[in-house]
């Protein structure tokens, strides 16, 4: 088995991590929380806004990532996504 | 004149309808649930469990059908030899969409290196006949039920026992299928054994879609 995070692993722990900043986390705090380089960053943060899982704010200059209701409902429903894919011993 | 004697008695032709009405409706639930997670999460391996339960859901349709047909239309069926083209046709087609079904299913527990090596589905068209057809739907799903133990082993829940034990019960259907000349009640535990392996699919759903 890999050791490599899937796609949708580092989404959930982009999403997760913004979370758990009660909705909205600085880009620096998602680098950290979901253990990602510079530009990996960059690039999932551009598809989860392109999905619309989260929004770009600038508040008192600084930039901050919201998560939006289908991030929310994207985390509530991993659950599933993982036990269904666990049932069959399929790596997510 | 001695007519000889139907394999299978007419009256087990209406019990077995509602088992492959029961199997066609889970395995249409199935994969709808999978096409939902394909959705959301682009997972590949969701998409074959979609064809896979999909394909497995119109086999069981055909036999519905046939079941239900062979039921109301015994008369025809009193001669062992006298099949009618719509019987052979919705076995015909049971036999192509289950070993296509049990195909996707190797697919999906291929290793990584393989999968991408088994581009084209080669489905053998010899296997359209009932004994040629057991064996071959016995060796393709024997490699899903061993990686189907190794991930019970691994992951010791129980979704994945139910998983597990569903894939035995469609295995074990088809060893029974292959005994039935030896024994026509077999026939009947061999439907017994498909409903309990359905239900054990079922059940991993509601525990996975309740939660």
């Amino acid at each position: 088995m890999s050791d490599r995070r899937s796609k949708i692993l580092i989404f959930r722990d982009m999403l997760r991590t913004i979370q758990r900043k009660d909705g909205k986390a600085k880009p620096t705090h998602i680098l950290y929380g979901a253990n990602l380089s510079h530009d990996r960053l960059k690039n999932y943060l551009g598809k989860l806004m392109e999905d619309g899982f989260i929004e770009k704010k600038i508040e008192n200059g600084h930039s901050y990532y919201i998560i939006t209701i289908k991030g929310r409902e994207f985390l509530s429903g991993f659950k599933k996504i993982q036990e269904f894919s666990e049932a069959f011993g399929i790596d997510i | 004149m001695i007519s000889e004697p139907p394999l299978i008695p007419i009256w087990f032709y209406s019990y077995s309808a509602v088992v492959y009405f029961l199997s066609a409706i889970i395995s249409f639930v199935v994969s709808l649930f999978a096409y939902k997670l394909y959705r959301k999460s682009s997972i590949k391996s969701n998409l074959f469990l979609l064809f896979s339960f999909l394909a497995i859901g119109l086999a069981f349709s055909a036999l519905t059908f046939t079941s239900i047909y062979t039921y109301f239309y015994k008369p025809y069926f009193e001669t062992f030899h006298n099949l009618t083209s719509i019987n052979n046709n919705g076995f015909n087609f049971y036999y192509v969409a289950s070993i296509m079904a049990y195909l996707l299913f190797l697919v999906t527990y291929l290793p990584k290196k393989l999968k991408k090596k088994f581009l084209v589905l080669y489905v053998p068209l010899w296997y359209i006949r009932f004994t040629n057809f057991h064996i071959v739907s016995i060796f393709l799903l024997a490699y899903v039920v061993i990686r189907n133990i190794a991930n019970f082993s691994k992951k010791r829940n129980m979704n994945s026992f139910l998983v597990m034990f569903a894939f035995i019960a469609i295995l074990a259907f088809h060893l029974l299928q292959l005994l039935i000349p030896f024994d026509v009640e077999l026939y009947l535990f061999a439907n017994v054994v498909l409903t309990i392996g359905f239900a054990s699919f079922l059940t991993m759903l509601i525990r996975v879609g309740v939660k």
